[in-house]
């Protein structure tokens, strides 16, 4: 389909084939993630007024990482038809960038014009910097095992039944599950990037310490930077971006993020997660229009106000069903809850030294630390830090949380 | 990077590696006495609250014991063979052998004494299978286990690690592996799964012809031998053993070291709260009699003080072995749980003293 593509030089006959692709594509995923939910909610929504519905589910397995590799052939089609990317005759290479094991189940999401180019050269052991790499693969190890793996049980615990809990409690379940799916999911991403960098390819970051963001729009530059990008270039520009007034605008964030939430899983919970991230965008891109001219929030005001309404929305991310979301955002926002138990207080000790490693981490990257070190002395704190790791990693295998979308 | 520097590199982590395994030996605290599992502690609870002396036989295992001991069933068969006696299933999914010692220690400082304590050592594939223990248990158990392991594979001192294991482990790696390639190009006509499993069962035409066995627990060195030399008794599995093999890692229950040990510590400590101290060995489809089963029942030979219960034997009841027994290569269905109760109870009945 590429080839054809960059072959056609009637418009009309490129859009039809983009279009073929777009259909094959998105028809592929809807079959396999969003059948049954759409299914679902005709025959509830029938069932309000009174009609009943017989649809047949699909009912099928979701093959792994779908979601993710589905955008990734996307990107190559819409880049292609763009005059972006050259396309690809070797269907070998176009399997490998397809099915790049490190990245493939849960990214990040590579795009074609980042990675095939990458195919054509030769790639030499002695270019590979190994030092940084393997630190970068410990971190994400030790994000995903020794912190994400270690709280989960609490996690579980507070979302399972939250009106056992205090409000205390789900504040305390809420934080812990925004340390959770940061160090699950970058943890991934770390190791992906690295497995990739070890084997002689660069993956983009995917994460560059969202907590510390200072506003929401910061938040979405640095959380899951391959599909906010990628969201913004192949959907949210082409709906017109911020081209045509702002009526446009909001409506196209709005769009975008409702589209985002729905990318991670068939659920009206992630749909609310995105349509809360979109309508708190616009709310902040109208009070900075409103403020007057360089006024600005504080940056410690702006960040709490960020890591508050972030926090509430990994409720709807997290609970099993909406009025579950609904029963703990009342707890989270009106400090109000009939429940009487709570969660270990040791837990934010936990918080505490994750928080403190991000911003260690922002102040000495990664790659500054293992360029510094010697090679031996490097080899040392390698070999102590993963023994460390290894001791205190959980036994219970805990699939990573991205593998679901 | 230059070899040479590659290779002091790794030899530099690994030096670090394994000093800092060694000092967390050294300094990490013990493994805690009870892990805080739901499952366990309701079924300790319900245990502890229960007045002393209403419980008479305690069943300690896995969730093979969990799902595998039908207490209402063995109770009516103990009572036809003239004992009134109340059973209690302690059995918990994934329950390590440091758990289970914890739990008897517990019920020994509450001075429980029970008629019998029955109790199942860690099923063969489990050993060393990490996701089937408690997660604080096992981070704990790699940790102080790792220099050991270390030290008894490199010495070849232990008895665990004798030549034998390893001709174990690549006799079942052969036969889980190679052998069952061996299916794919069956001629065809030849018997299959179904037909074959009909004589899966080994029968007394193995005591002609191999002069013992399998089963039979007369002999023990010749047993021991034997299954390493028998080894075509991989390919005479039973029926449920030919549904699931792709499930089971063979290997992984050939290197069982410590299991033995651990056992034995159990036992000694289940002395402090009954006479009658026994090990359950239940059915397993998939694996026969394992090196590690005849090493703890050497064990419990040379120390005394426990008898075994080896219900692995598909000559005790064929009925075990059918696939409607089977709710997957290791726990049976209630039907099986059914089936296995009277076995149980006879082997109780002749172990325990008459009332």
């Amino acid at each position: 389909m590429g080839i054809r593509l960059a072959d056609e030089l009637k418009p009309r006959r490129r859009k039809t084939l983009l279009l073929c692709s777009l259909t094959a594509n998105l028809g592929l995923l809807f079959c396999f993630k969003y059948f049954d939910f759409f299914r679902q909610s005709l025959v509830d929504l029938l069932a309000v007024f009174g009609a009943q519905a017989n649809l047949v589910a699909l009912d099928v397995v979701l093959p792994v990482g779908i979601s993710f590799y589905t955008f990734q052939t996307l990107s190559y089609t819409i880049d292609v038809y763009r005059g972006e990317l050259e396309p690809r005759c070797n269907v070998v290479d176009f399997a490998l960038f397809v099915a790049f094991f490190p990245q493939l189940v849960a990214g990040p999401i590579v795009r074609a014009r980042d990675f095939l180019p990458q195919l054509d050269g030769a790639r030499r052991l002695a270019d590979i910097a190994a030092k940084p790499l393997l630190l970068l693969f410990l971190l994400g190890f030790i994000k995903k095992a020794c912190i994400s793996d270690t709280i989960a049980p609490f996690v579980d615990q507070a979302f399972a039944n939250p009106s056992d809990h205090t409000a205390l409690g789900i504040w305390l379940g809420v934080i812990l599950y925004s340390l959770q799916i940061y160090c699950d999911f970058s943890g991934y991403s770390d190791m992906a990037i690295a497995i990739a960098g070890l084997l002689g390819y660069q993956l983009a970051i995917n994460f560059n310490a969202p907590y510390l963001a200072t506003s929401l729009v910061d938040f979405w530059r640095r959380w899951h930077i391959s599909l906010s990008t990628w969201l913004r270039d192949y959907l949210y520009i082409p709906l017109g971006g911020n081209r045509h007034g702002r009526s446009t605008q909001y409506r196209n964030v709005i769009i975008t993020m409702a589209l985002g939430g729905l990318w991670h899983g068939a659920s009206w919970n992630f749909v609310i997660w995105g349509l809360l991230h979109g309508v708190a965008l616009i709310t902040v891109q109208e009070a900075r229009r409103r403020s007057p001219r360089g006024a600005r929030l504080p940056v410690w005001l702006g960040a709490s106000l960020t890591l508050y309404w972030v926090g509430l929305t990994w409720i709807f991310f997290r609970a099993a069903t909406l009025a579950q979301a609904v029963e703990m955002t009342r707890a989270y926002v009106f400090f109000d809850s009939p429940g009487t138990q709570g969660l270990p207080g040791g837990l934010l000790l936990l918080v505490g030294v994750a928080a403190a490693g991000h911003i260690a981490l922002r102040r000495w990257p990664h790659d500054r630390i293992a360029e510094a070190l010697p090679g031996p002395v490097f080899a040392a704190v390698l070999g102590a830090v993963s023994a460390i790791a290894l001791g205190l990693m959980q036994a219970d295998y805990r699939p990573f949380i991205y593998f679901q979308f | 990077m230059q070899p040479r520097r590659l290779a002091t590199n790794c030899f530099v982590f690994t030096i670090a590696f394994l000093a800092v395994v060694i000092l967390e030996d050294a300094v990490a605290p013990p493994p805690p006495k009870f892990v805080d599992d739901p499952a366990v502690a309701g079924k300790l609870d319900y245990l502890e609250r229960a007045p002393h002396g209403s419980i008479d036989v305690l069943f300690i295992g896995q969730s093979t014991v969990d799902r595998g001991i039908d207490v209402v069933e063995i109770d009516r068969h103990l009572d036809s063979c003239g004992r009134r006696l109340t059973s209690f299933n302690l059995g918990v999914h994934g329950l390590a052998q440091p758990e289970a010692l914890a739990i008897v220690r517990r019920l020994s400082d509450d001075r429980r004494r029970f008629q019998a304590v029955i109790i199942e050592p860690v099923p063969p594939t489990f050993v060393r299978v990490v996701t089937f223990r408690s997660s604080r248990i096992a981070a704990y158990s790699r940790l102080t286990g790792l220099p050991t392991m270390l030290y008894e594979i490199l010495s070849w001192g232990s008895d665990d690690t004798e030549l034998r294991t390893l001709l174990a482990t690549g006799a079942a790696f052969y036969h889980s592996s190679v052998g069952s390639l061996g299916h794919l190009f069956r001629a065809a006509g030849a018997p299959g799964a179904g037909a074959a499993a009909l004589d899966a069962v080994p029968d007394e035409s193995m005591r002609a012809e191999h002069g013992f066995h399998p089963f039979d627990a007369a002999d023990l060195e010749r047993r021991r031998s034997g299954f390493l030399r028998d080894s075509e008794r991989f390919e005479r599995r039973l029926e449920v053993a030919r549904v699931w093999r792709p499930k089971v890692s063979l290997p992984a229950a050939g290197v069982l070291p410590g299991r033995a040990r651990q056992t034995m510590a159990l036992l000694e400590a289940a002395r402090d709260v009954s006479a009658n101290v026994g090990v359950l060995m239940l059915p397993q489809p998939l694996l026969s009699r394992l090196v590690s089963d005849h090493q703890v029942e050497a064990a419990i030979e040379a120390a005394g003080g426990a008898f075994v219960m080896n219900l692995n034997d598909p000559l005790l009841d064929r009925g075990m072995y059918q696939i409607d027994a089977w709710q997957d290569p290791f726990h049976l269905t209630p039907t099986g749980a059914q089936r296995l109760a009277p076995l149980i109870a006879r082997r109780l009945c002749s172990e325990l003293p008459a009332p």
